[in-house]
């Protein structure tokens, strides 16, 4: 599954920008903490250990139900206001040990809520506007058994509908909400 | 007749090269590895989309090190990188107790050494990240990755800091006495 569309088309969340450094576009995605990155700042976040923040690609990892949920349950706005509230300047350091108490319990919340029903319902109704799969930016083999797994997997979200521009996706979402 | 005395020379007095692959799941730590103990610095490693070649001297033997990017969509290229391996390193974040991350690694790497172009390369085993707070210890790793259940293969899992160093140079030390002791059962 490759959620990077539903990641970008949920951009009435702040989350078209990297949330460390607002680089338009960010294609790295902080999977504990629900928001954004761009390359440069999803490299140091790899650095500080999979605790701190786990990152993946939104176009290189296969994405499971699990992070797409906190991906809708989270958002950089979000996470922008939680720390707002608990009144930590912009930039943070991410591994500082004074910050780690209040990232967990971000975490946390953000993990409860993503297993809410209302989440199921968002990603439902995403999956109804998301036909197309990612282009694929890689050689494929053809008799590579991974590269068909994933194909198949990739199945139930991709059908015969064109394209349609991320602008669209996410009005698609909204306007029925 | 001139090129058999040149093997004859290079055996006796050449330096080994040895063909490594290394691989891992993404952010293991195998780029900052590789650098590690090619500059004896800490870089900050960008997510390997493709590969890095790099040639370590080490003890007389010439190891050139391919490492290779473990983003979950391009491991299926690791295939490309299969021929004329000598020895695998099969890095891990020790850090990561994740049990679907263990699992991954654990799939990944039996599903290695159950490559045919691999049947005789050796692996060794990076435990990286020891620095960090509740790593996984070496033992409790050899059990999560099913090493003992490796047949006909000579492994090694060595725990190391890829930031300090540290272990490093041991895994280099099994691999070229591997290495040295394969070349006598040869003769």
């Amino acid at each position: 599954m490759n959620y990077s569309l539903l990641i970008q088309s949920l951009n009435n969340k702040g989350n078209e920008k990297c949330f460390d450094c607002a680089t338009s576009d960010p294609n790295w995605f902080s999977c504990d903490l629900g928001i954004t990155l761009c390359q440069d700042c999803a490299v140091h976040h790899r650095g500080y250990g999979r605790y701190i923040s786990f990152v993946r690609s939104t176009t290189l990892d296969n994405w499971n139900i699990k992070y797409a949920r906190i991906a809708v349950a989270g958002g950089n706005d979000k996470f922008a206001n939680y720390l707002q509230e608990q009144q930590i300047q912009l930039p943070i350091s991410y591994d500082s040990s004074d910050l780690g108490s209040i990232l967990e319990s971000y975490k946390q919340q953000l993990l409860t809520q993503s297993n809410l029903p209302e989440i199921d319902q968002v990603i439902e109704k995403y999956e109804k506007y998301l036909r197309t799969p990612q282009p694929i930016q890689k050689p494929i083999q053809a008799n590579d058994p991974n590269q068909q797994v994933n194909v198949q997997k990739s199945k139930n979200i991709s059908g015969k509908v064109p394209f349609k521009p991320k602008q669209q996706i996410a009005k698609g979402i909204f306007q029925e909400e | 007749m001139g090129s058999s005395i040149t093997d004859l020379f290079n055996k006796l007095f050449g330096k080994k090269e040895v063909r490594i692959l290394m691989v891992g799941l993404d952010a293991a730590g195998k780029t900052t590895i590789l650098y590690k103990l090619m500059l004896g610095e800490v870089v900050t490693a960008i997510p390997t989309i493709g590969f890095n070649v790099e040639t370590v001297e080490y003890k007389n033997i010439k190891f050139t090190v391919w490492d290779v990017g473990g983003q979950d969509t391009i491991r299926p290229l690791w295939v490309h990188y299969y021929q004329n391996t000598d020895a695998v390193i099969f890095v891990v974040d020790s850090h990561d107790r994740e049990p679907d991350r263990v699992q991954d690694a654990r799939e990944e790497l039996h599903k290695l050494m159950n490559e045919d172009q691999l049947k005789d390369a050796a692996l060794l085993v990076f435990a990286n990240k020891q620095d960090l707070p509740k790593a996984m210890t070496l033992s409790e790793l050899t059990e999560k990755l099913n090493l003992n259940q490796l047949r006909n293969r000579d492994w090694h899992a060595q725990a190391c800091c890829a930031k300090t160093g540290e272990g490093l140079y041991q895994g280099l030390d099994w691999l070229s006495n591997y290495i040295q002791n394969k070349g006598k059962k040869a003769k």
